[in-house]
């Protein structure tokens, strides 16, 4: 009995190991994939790429922020992405991803060289994104902003 | 000889799987003094007490949002605190810590009961609140939301 106890423990002790690490590295490789779809929905703004942006939504997604409440793709390509026409570039300054959530910090500029700072809070589902919301911080999306 | 390396090598394994959750542990552990931070900062706007939030604040303590550009501890209880008479509630919806910087969305209710969501970005040092930074979202913070 003691024998096959000794004989056994290693090999689960192998086993649980093996287990620890695939749990560990799955979770990297979701977080890693999460922040490059994040990255992207930058990236095709700058490039004015709407494919591309489209292909990182998930079926039923939808956008918020002071101006939007839980719009659909149709009413965010009508009312949003009509403004990567007046991006130059984006910096991103923070990107925390907590499993399928993510927060990012960014700065943006107009091609009229104009600057705005946000922040942007988003739900992942399977690899693509389901919401975001997008909070004002100083800049040209500040409504009363004098710069503007 | 084979039997001993056997032995070290599970060992090792084993060490290793748990140096991979104790680092884990640690990274998680060590947001906790962060989140109290957090908490009972939002607590000491409910309370209207401002010494506890003033000993939660690090020396040379700034404060931005859209109406506020790095304002320091004296304007900001000039210009902010005076909202705590106005607070009824906070509530904590989104919290991400990671490391010294965190953020936090959370919904909060005037003694009048108006809502009002934004996300705060903090900074931390040596235990305290180094930095935070006010992103509006919908609700009253907005300043030309209708809803005020």
């Amino acid at each position: 009995m003691k024998n096959t106890l000794k004989k056994i423990a290693p090999g689960c002790l192998f086993a649980i190991t093996l287990l620890l690490l695939t749990i560990n590295c799955s979770a990297q490789s979701g977080k890693e994939a999460n922040e490059k779809t994040v990255r992207a929905v930058y990236t095709a703004y700058e490039k004015k790429d709407w494919n591309l942006l489209k292909s990182l939504f998930a079926d039923g997604f939808n956008f918020n922020s002071p101006n939007d409440d839980h719009i659909d793709i149709v009413e965010y390509k009508k009312r949003c992405w009509p403004n990567a026409y007046n991006i130059k570039s984006f910096q991103i300054d923070k990107l925390v991803v907590d499993g399928d959530n993510a927060f990012v910090l960014y700065h943006g500029w107009t091609l009229d060289g104009k600057e705005m700072e946000n922040t942007e809070y988003f739900t992942l589902k399977d690899g693509k994104i389901k919401e975001f919301t997008c909070f004002f911080g100083p800049g040209i999306s500040f409504p009363n902003n004098t710069k503007k | 000889m084979k039997t001993t390396l056997k032995k070290n090598a599970l060992g090792c394994l084993l060490v290793a799987a748990l140096l991979l959750f104790n680092s884990n542990c640690t990274s998680q552990s060590a947001g906790l003094p962060n989140q109290t931070l957090i908490k009972a900062y939002y607590t000491a706007f409910e309370k209207k007490d401002w010494n506890m939030l003033k000993s939660l604040l690090a020396d040379g303590f700034t404060f931005t949002s859209p109406n506020d550009d790095h304002i320091d501890v004296n304007v900001y209880k000039e210009r902010c605190w005076p909202n705590s008479a106005n607070i009824k509630r906070f509530d904590i919806d989104k919290l991400m810590i990671n490391g010294d910087e965190a953020f936090v969305t959370y919904n909060g209710w005037t003694t009048s009961g108006k809502l009002f969501r934004n996300t705060e970005y903090f900074k931390f040092k040596d235990g305290k609140i180094k930095e935070n930074v006010c992103y509006f979202g919908p609700g009253i913070s907005y300043p030309n939301n209708t809803a005020k």
